[in-house]
This record gives C-alpha cells, structure tokens and sequence, in this order.
C-alpha cells in the first residue's frame, strides 16, 4: 500500500478533500493528528452541553476519539467527517450519563400547560415580549441555560438533541435508542416545560 | 379544536410544518378567534429559538493537555 502523509498544518484540514479522507482511513498519523487538533474544541462545546461539567466532557471527547479511531478504516463517508464525528461525541455523552448516579428523574407534569374540563387554558399569563431571540442578554441566556438544566433528564437530552444539535426525529431516536414517537412526545413536553420555566423571565410585564 | 387539543396536540407538528393541510387550517383559524392560544403558539416558539441561541456556544480552545492524551491514547492503539 502506499504510503500517505498529511503533514499537521496550523490551517483546518479540508474535510472534503478524498486525499484527507483517505489518509486517515489508512491510519496515516499526521492527518489524524490534523483532525483531532481541529475538531476537540467543537466537541467539547458538544460534550459541556450534555455533561454540565468539563471533566466528564473532557473524557466523553476522549473516549469519542478512541472510539472514532477505531471505526476510522470503516467509515464510508455516507455522512460527512464531521457529522460522524458528532454524532460519536453525542453518543459517548449518553453513554456517560446513563451511567450516572445522579439522574435527574422528577416528574415533568407540574411544567406542562394544566385546561379547564371545557379545554381552556386553567392559567394564562401575560403575553411575552416582543423581540428576536438573538437579542436576548448574556444574563437571559445564562438563565435559559440554567433553565435547560432543570429539566427532567429524559426530556432535557431530547431537546438537546432536536433543538440544539439539530438531529432529526429518526437520528435521535437511534442515540437514545426508543421509539421516533416518543421522542417526539418528549420533545414537545420539553418545549412545554421550559416555556413554563422561561415564563417569568420573558413575560411583558406591560401586557 | 379546542384549546387543549390545539396545544398539545397538534403545535409540535405545526411548528415543525408537518401538520396535515386540512388540521392546518383548522388550527390557524382557531388562532384568529382565540388570543390566548396566539400568545401560546408566540412563546412556545420564541422558547425554541432561545433555547437555541442560548445553547449555541463557540467553540472553547482545546486544552493542549487533552490534544496530547486524545494523541497517545490513540497512538498506543495504533492500526497496524
């Protein structure tokens, strides 16, 4: 076989060119030092999302490393370098917090919109405030994260998935491994609940 | 459609625009009659885009340390 070398560069590897992809598939060193040196920081924003504190994320980024070089020869580049690369962080993230003791599992009930027996809505608040997301403060988004984190567990990692890493139904079922319904029940039960939780941050108190 | 059943049952796929055509339209007109269930449909997507945004971080600067275990680690398990 022939030899391929990817010399390490201080510029991004072109995870579209097939010489790159073919380095690594062939173990070639350099280009997998390329990789890792480009892409931990990506995956450790990924991993500090699911795992709240940067130790386990540091170790869920190693362990998807060790796991992506293995799986490296075989992949096939039916999705790009970087979406398998992500959906191994978020893979070895899960498998981190499943086995944590410390599972946030209260009941989401007490979040979800409560109706009338006629089908009205039992509370219904001020309207919120008008204004795009992309202007909410450092401080608002500081308490919509923190708000993100009360979430039940079951619910809080649907919604990181669909919402924040932008996985699809299909691809979210398959990395928690239930069914694409219930991920969808799920999800909107998440909406609902931090909708209920960002209430009284968002409400117009003029409305 | 009433309110409950607007809310919780059909504004997940609404909001994704996968509501069947017909629904579709009965839900919207229920949103011209019904303020309380506007306001609703306006923070329940407002609550998605924050949530986004507020999540979205920029990517840290990897510890050097981790790029140096992430590279022996994986050097000692070398393919052959």
């Amino acid at each position: 076989m022939t030899a391929i070398h990817v010399q390490p560069t201080p510029h991004p590897p072109d995870y579209n060119d097939p010489a790159f992809l073919a380095a690594l598939r062939a173990g070639d060193r350099a280009a997998f030092e390329a990789l890792v040196r480009d892409s931990t920081g990506r995956m450790l924003a990924v991993a500090r999302r699911f795992l709240r504190n940067d130790e386990d994320a540091q170790d869920a980024v190693q362990d998807a490393f060790i796991q992506a070089h293995k799986a490296l020869p075989q992949f096939e580049g039916r999705s790009s370098l970087q979406t398998w690369l992500h959906a191994i962080t978020v893979r070895s993230c899960l498998m981190r917090l499943r086995r944590q003791r410390t599972r946030n599992e209260t009941s989401i009930d007490p979040l979800l919109p409560q109706f009338q027996e006629d089908g009205h809505r039992a509370h219904v608040g001020p309207a919120w405030t008008s204004g795009e997301s992309s202007a909410a403060t450092e401080e608002q988004r500081g308490l919509i994260r923190a708000a993100i984190d009360k979430l039940p567990d079951d619910y809080r990692n649907i919604l990181l998935l669909r919402d924040i890493e932008e996985m699809d139904t299909r691809e979210a079922a398959a990395q928690l491994d239930i069914s694409e319904s219930l991920v969808k029940t799920r999800l909107h039960r998440a909406r609902q609940a931090l909708r209920t939780l960002l209430e009284p941050i968002f409400q117009d108190p003029h409305a | 459609m009433n309110c409950r059943s607007l809310i919780n049952d059909f504004l997940l796929d609404y909001h994704g625009g996968t509501l069947p055509m017909a629904r579709r339209v009965e839900f919207e007109f229920h949103l011209t009659l019904c303020q309380a269930c506007r306001a609703y449909v306006d923070s329940y997507k407002k609550t998605v885009d924050l949530a986004r945004t507020a999540a979205a971080s920029e990517a840290p600067a990897p510890p050097q340390e981790l790029i140096d275990i992430i590279l022996n680690v994986t050097r000692g398990d070398q393919r052959q």
